[in-house]
């Protein structure tokens, strides 16, 4: 099954999901519309173009060129989109445990070791000033009340 | 009209005391700044900088608030157009063009002609403000919520005409989008879609979407491949347009300038649509519209005016009428109000020294930020020059502070990440995020509309079509469709003809 047929289902399934919900809020009526009329709405024309979608996908219609392409165009993609995307997981649940300058500078050695492949001494002088710099523009200078560390620095 | 120069005259008076200079240039470099910084947007920053003003007079306050507002559609350019991540909601569509002028080593021109076009449609929109505020205002004032439901649809028709993939998968993603918009309260205090969770019951954050579908997700995308390459191979030369990108921008900004400023004065995110009806109607005028998507200059210019005019016509139904039509808007009319002053019919002959002063300092605030962005651009190109590798943690950074930022809340932070793998799996898919960011801004104001009308018509759908303005703007939307349904099909034609002739 090709991409293009699992996101028709996809989105058709995120239509119903949407449709059924909104049947739990007041409908209302055409006369006075309630909260779950326009969503309920919405969900039913989205159900219907990609029913109409999913219908050329298996009748062979090539909708556009994307489909023509590799999910991934190497073999080191998936260990790359995986190790930015835990990075990205990592500094926001790091963020308010440790404090932001801190989070910030492991997040910066991280990607810059890992996915933008310096050397350690590099990435470590990357993040120490990248973290003292942000620090002094978000939090001093413009005062963004970051998240507070739970060890209280 | 005699009246209208002797007003100016004064309010040139008062915008070029030392201290109005000082603070309309402030307004101009802070909004530039907040506009290149993705994630911090200009309502944040105004609201921010609100308590600064608390110690001056009205009117040097509004100059320097108001001188960040557009300042901001200045600077919301260069990031659109250097790191393909829209510093403001309205230069997202500059994306598309700006990016690929950039990809091509032809940055400083693109740079270049959003600034002037910035320039001549602000200092123009600032003109218009001037001379037809009030019967513009009393024109949009005729507008009721059938109007106003039809303008939206035409907008996100437009936009899902102009995406560079399929139309039904635009109509799709804009589909997606408008239920990301209807997370929240609804205009009648019921909670939908927030699923109990305290964070989304004002609403999924505009700013970690935008981060995630226009940040994150193009950081991942570039991930996949081992980076080692510059950003930009080509050297970057000529900052200014030359006389060819001038001749094919001469229209648009002309053009982008009236959309703009005829679209800023309705109510809703009116510079971003104004960018995307401008950048739809440049590419449907084109003689080779081709190019758009690919890099062409007009896909710059005409946006660029279009939002900056935008900003003049935002300020009409605020200064004549005290309606408030976007949250940057609001946040000025909290700052008037802070100060004393009633925005609203009585303000042009209650406070002639705020309404003059300000329209003065934004012919003034224009032609300061032409001076800022120009030799800015420089530094900003120069910041191209970054290895990637260095680029995209720091891209990342500034989405993360921008994304928390914005409520001080960590959930913004997941939907920002959410949103970065739901842009990167639309790419993957031939899906298009402007829509659905497109749909997700306008849901309140369209759902509200619709019920409007509705309850305005005692539940006849038939308001939409009886109504004149309605239907025209209706029948508008449903030309743009059936011009894409009959392109298809004479393209289909054609290739039919050429494979039985190849047979034959």
């Amino acid at each position: 099954m090709n991409r293009e047929k699992i996101t028709g289902i996809f989105l058709f399934g995120l239509g119903l999901a949407v449709f059924l919900k909104s049947l739990t809020y007041p409908l209302g009526t055409l006369r006075k519309p309630g909260g779950g009329l326009f969503p309920l709405m919405a969900s039913v024309l989205l159900m219907g173009l990609c029913a109409l979608l999913t219908l050329q996908v298996f009748r062979g219609k090539e909708l556009d060129k994307s489909s023509q392409f590799p999910f991934f165009p190497e073999k080191e993609a998936p260990r790359r989109i995986l190790l930015g995307f835990a990075g990205l997981l990592g500094y926001r649940y790091l963020l308010p445990v440790i404090g932001f300058a801190p989070s910030t500078g492991v997040f910066i050695f991280f990607l810059s070791r890992f996915l933008g492949k310096y050397g350690r001494g590099v990435s470590i002088l990357f993040a120490v000033l990248t973290a003292v710099a942000a620090y002094f523009l978000f939090q001093v200078w413009l005062k963004i009340p970051m998240p507070r560390p739970v060890f209280g620095f | 009209m005699m009246d209208v120069f002797q007003n100016m005259l004064t309010g040139f008076g008062i915008a070029v005391t030392p201290m109005n200079l000082i603070l309309c240039l402030a307004g101009c470099f802070v909004g530039t700044l907040i506009g290149v910084l993705p994630g911090i947007g200009p309502a944040a920053t105004i609201a921010l900088l609100l308590p600064v003003t608390f110690n001056l007079p009205p009117a040097p306050a509004i100059i320097m608030l108001s001188g960040i507002f557009y300042g901001a559609m200045y600077g919301g350019s260069t990031t659109a157009i250097l790191v393909n991540i829209p510093g403001e909601a309205a230069s997202a569509i500059t994306c598309i063009d700006g990016y690929q002028m950039a990809r091509k080593g032809r940055a400083g021109p693109a740079l270049g002609i959003a600034a002037f076009g910035s320039f001549i449609a602000g200092t123009f929109g600032v003109f218009l403000l001037m001379l037809v505020a009030p019967p513009v205002a009393e024109a949009a004032l005729k507008f009721g919520p059938p109007e106003i439901f039809s303008v939206m649809v035409l907008g996100l028709t437009i936009l899902s005409y102009l995406s560079s993939g399929s139309l039904l998968k635009a109509f799709i993603i804009a589909l997606v989008g408008l239920f990301v918009g209807m997370v929240g309260i609804d205009i009648a205090g019921i909670y939908r879609f927030t699923f109990g969770i305290p964070d989304f019951f004002d609403g999924i954050g505009l700013v970690p979407v935008l981060m995630g579908l226009f940040g994150v997700a193009e950081v991942l995308l570039n991930l996949e491949q081992i980076i080692t390459r510059q950003v930009f191979e080509s050297k970057i030369k000529g900052l200014l347009p030359n006389r060819e990108d001038w001749k094919l921008s001469a229209l648009p900004i002309v053009r982008g300038t009236f959309i703009g400023f005829l679209l800023g004065v309705i109510p809703g995110p009116s510079n971003t649509i104004s960018s995307f009806v401008s950048y739809a109607m440049e590419k449907r005028l084109s003689k080779s519209p081709e190019r758009f998507g690919k890099g062409a200059i007009e896909g710059v210019a005409g946006p660029e005016s279009a939002n900056n005019s935008a900003c003049a016509g935002n300020f009409i139904p605020v200064l004549t009428l005290g309606i408030p039509t976007s949250a940057v808007m609001a946040v000025i009319m909290g700052a008037f109000i802070i100060h004393g002053v009633t925005p609203g019919p009585l303000l042009i002959k209650n406070n002639p020294d705020i309404f003059w002063g300000t329209i003065a300092s934004m012919y003034i605030g224009n032609i300061m930020l032409l001076i800022l962005n120009l030799p800015l651009i420089g530094i900003w190109v120069r910041v191209l020059k970054v290895p990637y590798g260095i680029l995209f943690p720091l891209i990342l950074l500034f989405c993360f502070v921008g994304a928390y930022a914005n409520n001080n809340s960590l959930a913004e932070l997941n939907v920002m990440i959410f949103f970065g793998l739901v842009g990167y799996l639309m790419k993957k898919t031939g899906f298009e995020p402007a829509p659905l960011v497109m749909a997700y801004i306008l849901c309140p104001f369209l759902e509200e509309a619709f019920r409007q009308s509705l309850i305005k018509s005692h539940g006849d759908f038939s308001i939409f079509v009886t109504r004149p303005i309605s239907a025209a703007i209706l029948g508008l939307a449903l030309a743009v469709i059936l011009t894409n349904v009959f392109s298809g099909m004479k393209q289909r034609r054609m290739n039919l003809l050429r494979k039985l002739k190849e047979e034959a």
